[in-house]
């Protein structure tokens, strides 16, 4: 089974809360509290250690499109797009539109939830946003 | 310490099977050399972009050393770059900083690049610096798709302004012999086209193609030594990486671009009234309309509106991309950086054709390259002049 940032970064962008509950895991600066997905060992704005920290995965939509022609192991269309993180971090992800439904457009509530995305090797299991009422 | 521009030269664009990097690179930088009237041996220094060498052909390192080896330029030193798009651009800016330091002379500038076929399979060709969102679908599409839909938003850039972009510059690239596409295109024909990521279709996006480019740079002691009287000048080559620090970025306009670009125009005692032609990173038909913004070409918000009114095209205020663009001339990714200085000496020295801008005698290329936690990577920005 593998998870979002095991092929590209060496490591799962996901962690179990307290709750079971999947977390995205970031790191926080502990001097001025700049959140990142993924983490940074080091502060970028003052070079201090960061701590690891779990984000509940809750956002707002900055932008979101519909990608039509997939790259390879995607199958089209999805919709993606930039999610800023209540925390603070922007992230890119996947965002759940079902057919019917409207499209996601920016400034959309969103929460984070966990499924396998891609297909053949390249699976992954992902965060995945999906609108909730305001 | 001035340096000018000796002598240009560039492959067709497109896809060439039987072509290898050596036989792109060379046909270019041999063409470069006999316009300069510079014999080989008498090049000191290489510097050679190329973004996917190692990835498509198992050549990682050594480009450079291979066009030498196949031109006959042996015991000079050597510099590859890798800068994705911009590859080409941060070549050409390594041999303007060699020559100003004085380090050397007299350089050759070579951008190449063969996309049309790979040996064996691999990843997508997505920069290196979104490998995680590329494990969740991103592609550069969907980056310039999100930007187009801000923008649109924001200041009611229309589609077919967007649109207009793409027709405009296959407008020009009809009189460019080395372009990839060259059949003129209508707005219907580009909204009528294959959607790609929403709202983007395919003629707003760039090809892949095979080419290269190349440029003969020396600085005054070169053109002393040579006896050459080049007439092109570099005013100004700048180059820098993204900013990170601002996560909550708009995607309506790049800061990069605006530092690079004001860093150039300080570099070169000039503003972009002054810029007479220019080169603009058109990957994808919006971002020609953000880069006019953030390059001073039109206030924020009305870049829309100046690619409809006609003033970016041939015969406009400020011709722009009168080579075809990456859109239509092709975008093979380390050549299109020195290919975007081939069009800008051609136009500063008359010999443009059927394209030429009336009168030009201060150009500006501009190239983004990459992308990296959601910021581009690199952009780099020249400014040429006549002496």
């Amino acid at each position: 089974m593998t998870e979002l940032g095991e092929l590209s970064l060496g490591a799962s962008l996901l962690l179990r809360g307290p709750d079971s509950q999947y977390q995205l895991r970031a790191s926080i600066c502990p001097r001025c509290g700049d959140v990142r997905v993924p983490q940074r060992r080091w502060c970028p704005n003052d070079s201090t250690p960061c701590d690891q920290v779990g984000l509940s995965g809750a956002g707002t939509i900055y932008e979101a499109v519909n990608i039509l022609i997939p790259p390879q192991g995607f199958d089209a269309p999805f919709w993606a797009g930039y999610i800023d993180l209540d925390e603070g971090a922007r992230f890119f992800a996947q965002i759940a539109c079902t057919e019917g439904e409207a499209p996601p457009r920016h400034g959309d509530r969103v929460q984070m939830n966990v499924e396998w995305i891609g297909t053949g090797d390249r699976r992954v299991l992902a965060p995945v946003f999906a609108r909730v009422a305001t | 310490m001035t340096i000018y521009l000796s002598g240009v030269g560039m492959t067709p664009f497109g896809k060439f099977r039987d072509s290898t990097l050596a036989s792109l690179g060379s046909q270019a930088g041999r063409d470069a050399l006999a316009d300069a009237g510079v014999d080989p041996h008498a090049i000191e220094m290489i510097a050679c972009g190329s973004a996917r060498s190692g990835m498509l052909h198992a050549r990682e390192s050594g480009v450079g050393q291979l066009i030498g080896w196949d031109l006959g330029i042996e015991g000079v030193a050597v510099y590859n770059e890798k800068a994705f798009c911009a590859s080409g651009a941060v070549a050409f800016n390594i041999a303007h900083m060699a020559l100003a330091s004085g380090a050397h002379d007299v350089a050759l500038v070579v951008g190449v690049e063969k996309m049309s076929s790979r040996e064996g399979a691999g990843r997508p060709l997505t920069s290196d610096g979104m490998a995680l969102e590329g494990e969740q679908g991103f592609t550069p599409p969907a980056y310039y798709a999100m930007a187009a839909r801000r923008h649109m938003e924001t200041y009611g850039t229309t589609r077919e302004q967007i649109a207009s972009v793409a027709v405009k510059n296959r407008a020009a690239a009809q009189h460019n012999p080395k372009a990839q596409y060259r059949d003129p295109i209508t707005v219907d024909d580009v909204l009528g086209s294959k959607g790609v990521v929403w709202p983007l279709h395919l003629l707003d996006c760039c090809p892949t193609g095979d080419g290269a480019a190349a440029a003969v740079l020396v600085n005054e002691a070169g053109a002393e030594k040579l006896g050459l009287e080049p007439t092109v000048r570099v005013a100004a080559s700048v180059i820098g990486s993204g900013y990170y620090q601002k996560q909550d970025r708009d995607m309506t306009s790049f800061s990069l671009d605006r530092s690079t670009s004001a860093r150039a125009y300080e570099l070169a005692e000039l503003g972009p009234s002054d810029i007479d032609v220019a080169e603009v990173h058109d990957s994808f038909s919006v971002a020609e309309i953000i880069h006019y913004e953030d390059l001073g070409f039109c206030e924020p918000g009305s870049g829309g509106k100046l690619v409809e009114a006609g003033e970016t095209a041939l015969g406009g205020r400020i011709p722009v991309n009168t080579g075809g663009g990456l859109l239509n001339r092709g975008h093979p990714l380390g050549a299109t950086g020195v290919a975007q200085i081939v069009e800008l000496c051609d136009q500063l020295t008359g010999r443009a054709g059927e394209r030429q801008v009336a009168d030009a005698r201060t150009a500006l290329a501009h190239i983004s390259g990459g992308f990296h936690e959601g910021d581009f990577a690199t952009s780099g920005v020249t400014i040429l002049a006549v002496r």
